[in-house]
């Protein structure tokens, strides 16, 4: 069930109007067979995997708490690890390392390999749901969660449909909570709900849609080999997976709140950062920081040297960069934002250095994450030169293959005009505008979607405007959620 | 972040849910009461003014009903066709022209319904079949890959061409998946769902000037063709099909291989002679110079003058022959069998 479509609307209807007039323990155990419905919707052979993968870390969880026996204790954290990451690297690394390992047979002369008789099948949600799963395994082992006593809470911790097939990764110690508690109706949660859902649906329907018949047009036909054309597609898909990604975000939280839940934001304008650690601020939250939680800390973070550090940093994203597919462009992806990242860090560095050589203070531009003044020109010129770095990442997130982005990168020294770019550059810059004021309103004002904190009349107008526009501009195609593939 | 739900506190927290006593604000209320009207009133301009303020909806609709209309002719009088085709027989047939080339035998009705393949059709014949549509041929006017593509039109098809069985039927063949399956049964039902891609459409042509060029230009896609022996078993299985449909409410198929500048011409043929459907070739694909098409594979006036002529040429000779040949008109080898010979023209 895809998000922008009526039977999702209807699901939705249904499963919250229900839900509201049942007592907290009946609604958990709907919930929890909505969510089984939801899921098993896409193919109901997945539901195994995502209930054993439930009941054994369920399981596992509450022997690590009940053992006080530290071998033991990681022994079983080390158990369910493997097992997790087992499940995550079969299906989802295994067709890779078979055409890797095919291929480098052929180069070496074993041909005819019939490597595509075992082609597996991404379970949807896998990646989402096994972070969720080690959070909560490693959260009990370090004792900063208590493991769950209901198997049901667990199940609808891990399960929860909003959530269930691209996040946000909710962590436990956020989540869990809401699930063990009985969950109370209030009116303006359920109004912001509402107006989540709309904006997430004018962000996927209307903006990313829209962008992605330019960026697939670019990507998937190579129609315009050459720089204008490469930019527009480049641009188009930069704004494409934004409106994409946090539309999907939003209507997931929205559809949380309608039943009383809160998810955890995932974007906060990313595209306004003026350094690429400000970017991870705001870009797929939820996965940054468990990536920074679960990964970099555990690494030694920043707390064993410089080098250290950019080796860390490096790992992070090269494995965030292999979390998103089996796929080199994804480790180049991750690697451009891994040696940035560490860039950034070592001129920080080297300029609290020189300041305290000189025994002077920090003036505020020099903190990457705090511009001084936001509307300031060199603001300005920071955030468009961090746009397009990350712009520079995406055409290897894109592009099919690592000869593919690089055929990208040599289209860009071809200059041809056709009086077609100047039509698409005014639809993609229309696009692009209404984002960024959208995304400069929530900036400024503090708000979690365009007219939070306005009375509620205004912000039923806004409502409104927002099903007007996406109901004559939604480009009415069936694009799935990029993020659905991870 | 504050947001607006930073308001809610647990004072604000009521028992019952939306339904019970003091459920949602007024606001609320105002947005649901609201959102279901606009959707109500662009369900009815989508159902009556849509059809009238753009001219290609228009047509289609006046289209599909006049071919719901068609009726086998009383004895002694021309046979009723349907014509059925996407874009190429949109431009490729001179409406006129053919008319009074086929006048002895035939009295053609026209459906050309754009960007549409070989399931929009079958379905949709089936649909206007089983609601009265009776026509004595039906010839179905398509070039080889749209033959054989898998592809629907998608919402447009549900809602103007299928019928609720249709879609069940379409769904069970080509194994869709249930969320395009319901969003297909929606647009069946609803005019808005099933047109909004060409209100979309319309609107953005009208403010974005050339916005539809473009469109046309960067997403030109050149199709994949399968090779001729993939291509001849698809044809083989959907020729036959098609003419089993039509044979169930007493129509004679006939199939047209439309001049697109793409290859399987004679894999389709060589289907034909198995199937025993009738495989007109009144053109040859690539036989035309480049300035008898607007693009890449669309006749203009002039190509469209010279296929219908030939193509009128065909049937009539076919329909006189008693259908005694399938392939009574291969363009393959103009001079000797009777298609058009390519090489005269000028």
């Amino acid at each position: 069930m895809l998000f922008d479509t009526p039977i999702y609307f209807l699901f939705l209807i249904f499963v919250v109007s229900l839900y509201w007039r049942m007592g907290w323990r009946k609604q958990n155990l709907f919930l929890l067979v909505a969510s089984y419905f939801f899921y098993g919707w896409w193919d109901w052979r997945f539901l195994f995997l995502i209930i054993t993968s439930t009941v054994v870390d369920f399981y596992v969880a509450k022997w690590i708490s009940a053992s006080t026996n530290p071998v033991h204790r990681k022994a079983l954290l080390t158990f369910s690890l493997v097992l997790n990451f087992t499940f995550l690297g079969f299906f989802k690394y295994f067709d890779f390392f078979l055409d890797s390992f095919s291929n480098f047979l052929d180069v070496v002369g074993v041909h005819n390999i019939p490597h595509s008789l075992l082609r597996i099948i991404l379970p949807p949600g896998i990646s989402f749901y096994t972070f969720q799963e080690v959070a909560y395994i490693v959260d009990v082992y370090f004792g900063k969660l208590e493991a769950a006593d209901s198997l049901l809470d667990y199940a609808l911790f891990i399960g929860l449909f909003p959530h269930l097939i691209a996040g946000p990764i909710q962590r436990p110690s956020h989540l869990l909570p809401q699930v063990q508690k009985p969950r109370h109706f209030d009116a303006a949660t359920f109004l912001d709900g509402c107006m989540l859902i709309l904006s997430g649906l004018f962000r996927k329907c209307v903006i990313a849609d829209n962008c992605a018949l330019l960026a697939n047009a670019y990507f998937e036909n190579r129609s315009s080999a050459d720089l204008v054309g490469t930019l527009i597609g480049v641009y188009a898909f930069a704004w494409q997976i934004y409106g994409d990604f946090s539309g999907y975000s939003d209507i997931a939280r929205g559809s949380a709140q309608l039943m009383g839940f809160h998810f955890m934001v995932n974007f906060r304008q990313p595209y306004l950062a003026t350094s690429l650690q400000d970017f991870w601020r705001r870009w797929h939250i939820s996965l940054s920081t468990w990536l920074r939680d679960y990964l970099y800390i555990p690494l030694g973070g920043n707390r064993l040297g410089e080098r250290r550090t950019y080796a860390n940093l490096m790992a992070t994203m090269l494995l965030g960069g292999l979390w998103h597919g089996a796929n080199f462009t994804f480790v180049i992806w991750g690697g451009i934002h891994g040696g940035w990242l560490s860039l950034e860090r070592f001129f920080q560095s080297t300029q609290q250095r020189i300041f305290r050589l000189n025994s002077r203070q920090l003036p505020p531009s020099a903190d990457l994450n705090a511009p001084a003044k936001p509307w300031a020109i060199s603001v300005w010129l920071q955030r468009a030169f961090i746009f397009h770095i990350v712009c520079f990442s995406w055409i290897f997130f894109r592009a099919r293959s690592l000869g593919d982005a690089f055929s990208i990168l040599r289209n860009l020294g071809k200059f041809v005009w056709i009086p077609e770019y100047g039509t698409a550059g005014l639809f993609l810059g229309c696009l692009i505008l209404l984002m960024l004021l959208l995304d400069l309103r929530l900036e400024t004002k503090n708000e979690e979607y365009f007219g939070a904190s306005m009375p509620e009349y205004p912000r039923v107008a806004v409502g409104l405007t927002l099903v007007l526009l996406t109901v004559l501009f939604a480009a009415g195609q069936a694009n799935a959620f990029i993020y659905f593939q991870f | 972040m504050p947001l607006s739900t930073s308001s809610s506190n647990a004072a604000a927290a009521r028992p019952g849910g939306p339904g019970g006593p003091g459920g949602l604000t007024r606001g609320t209320w105002l947005l649901f009461a609201l959102t279901a009207l606009l959707l109500t009133g662009v369900e009815l301009v989508s159902n009556y003014g849509f059809n009238h303020i753009s001219a290609i909806q228009r047509r289609t609709v006046r289209d599909i009903g006049e071919a719901r209309r068609l009726r086998s002719a009383p004895p002694g009088q021309p046979a009723t066709a349907l014509f059925a085709g996407n874009s190429l027989m949109l431009h490729g047939i001179d409406v006129e022209r053919l008319q009074s080339g086929v006048s002895a035998e035939m009295r053609p009705t026209f459906l050309p319904v754009e960007s549409t393949y070989y399931h929009d059709f079958y379905y949709g014949l089936e649909n206007l079949l089983r609601h009265g549509m009776r026509p004595q041929y039906v010839i179905l006017c398509l070039g080889p890959t749209f033959m054989v593509s898998t592809q629907i039109r998608g919402e447009y098809s549900a809602h103007y061409l299928f019928d609720a069985q249709g879609i069940v039927e379409y769904v069970r063949e080509t194994h869709t998946h249930p969320t395009e399956a319901s969003s297909l049964l929606f647009a069946h039902f609803s005019a808005f769902y099933g047109g909004r891609k060409e209100m979309r459409s319309y609107l953005l042509t009208r403010l974005i000037p050339g916005f539809f060029e473009m469109i046309k230009r960067l997403t030109y896609r050149h199709g994949i063709v399968p090779n001729d022996a993939e291509l001849s078993r698809d044809f083989e299985v959907r020729l036959r099909a098609l003419r089993d449909l039509c044979a169930r409410y007493g129509a004679r198929f006939i199939y047209v291989i439309m001049p697109s500048r793409q290859a399987g011409e004679d894999a389709t043929l060589e289907a034909g002679i198995r199937t025993g459907v009738p495989v007109l070739l009144p053109v040859r694909n690539f036989s035309l110079p480049k300035d008898y098409y607007i693009d890449e594979f669309h006749l203009n006036e002039k190509g469209a003058a010279v296929f219908s002529d030939a193509l009128a040429g065909c049937l009539s000779r076919l329909v006189r022959s008693g259908h005694a040949s399938p392939t009574a008109c291969d363009g393959r080898n103009a001079a000797a069998v009777g298609g058009t010979d390519t090489s005269r023209i000028p």
